[in-house]
């Protein structure tokens, strides 16, 4: 993300700016940009965004396993950005944009207290109330909703009211106001990467194995499979609904 | 061992190396990052920060919506 005082990053649909979203590299400039209508050329270079691709195919995935309820969210993702991409359009700020001082700096741990105030990072002990706030809250909601029969529509409320909040946030919200993270270690990096890619796929293969997509396999169990008998009662469903709000809170808050 | 075993086992396997790998950040060795440092580096674009959300809310309406 730039600084304030840098040049400001060629327009995302000029020659490798697309390339640099497409690899998700932040835009520099804020609302001041212009807004353009998507050219054809956009649609199909932001058509070709991992994400776009990731999206589409499990909104056709979901719609193919008979889970239409879910593939619409699915796709209106897969469009929404493919539409923000094929545009170009600035990314709208949710404030001033904080610069990253470096808290290194040999002005030592003294000098912490002061940059986290100057780039909005509550004291811990306000984070600290607001995050015991957070997880009461939690714990209030996912007791109630708990209640309701897996896959009603009641249910079904209860998340996509909280999905949908916390996509809109991660829309206009601007990266994490504190101090960037530095590059990653690319054996670091591929570690991580290759964890999440073997899952994906041993879920992919035992979904694969299944009779049919619509038909659970006892020999070949999905996790959601597995899931079943944790989510047949009220306690199980409250637990894991806990689990599934926690991680969204630690995920919108990054 | 059946398949579903073998199934299971594959699941914890790969839970476990998630687990090893933020014990070996949490140690600092073999310059293993946090995962949250990944996912804040991750989430610094748009489209990588909503793909995260929209794929966390899809979880949620998958186990327990319709």
């Amino acid at each position: 993300m730039a600084e304030p005082n840098e040049t400001p990053r060629p327009h995302p649909t000029e020659a490798g700016g697309a390339a640099g979203a497409a690899h998700g590299e932040p835009r520099a400039h804020e609302a001041a940009g212009r807004a353009r209508g998507p050219t054809l050329a956009g649609v199909a270079r932001a058509g070709t965004h991992p994400v776009v691709v990731i999206f589409l195919l499990s909104a056709i995935f979901a719609w193919l396993s008979g889970e239409h309820v879910q593939a619409w969210p699915l796709l209106a993702v897969a469009v929404a950005l493919l539409v923000d991409l094929a545009r170009g359009s600035p990314r709208p700020s949710a404030g001033p944009v904080p610069d990253r001082p470096g808290i290194e700096d040999a002005a030592g741990a003294a000098d912490t207290a002061a940059v986290g105030a100057r780039v909005g990072i509550a004291p811990a002990g306000r984070r600290f109330g607001r995050g015991a706030l957070v997880a009461a809250g939690i714990l209030v909601y996912t007791s109630l909703v708990g209640a309701f029969a897996r896959f009603s529509w009641p249910a079904t409320l209860a998340v996509l009211v909280p999905g949908a909040a916390a996509v809109a946030r991660a829309w206009d919200v601007t990266p994490s106001r504190r101090p960037a993270p530095g590059p990653l270690a690319f054996r670091g990096a591929a570690a991580w990467v290759a964890v999440f890619v073997a899952f994906a796929i041993w879920e992919l293969a035992a979904l694969l194995m299944q009779p049919t997509l619509t038909t659970d396999s006892f020999a070949h169990p999905t996790i959601s499979v597995l899931m079943n008998p944790i989510l047949a009662g009220h306690l199980g469903r409250s637990i894991s609904m806990t689990v599934w709000l926690l991680l969204g809170w630690f995920l919108v808050t990054r | 061992m059946t398949s579903h075993d073998v199934t299971v086992a594959g699941y914890l396997a790969i839970t476990a190396a998630g687990f090893g790998l933020e014990a070996l950040a949490r140690r600092g060795r073999l310059g293993i990052p946090h995962i949250s440092a990944v996912l804040s580096r991750l989430m610094q674009s748009r489209p990588s920060r909503v793909g995260i959300i929209a794929g966390w809310a899809w979880l949620g309406l998958h186990f327990f919506g319709r």
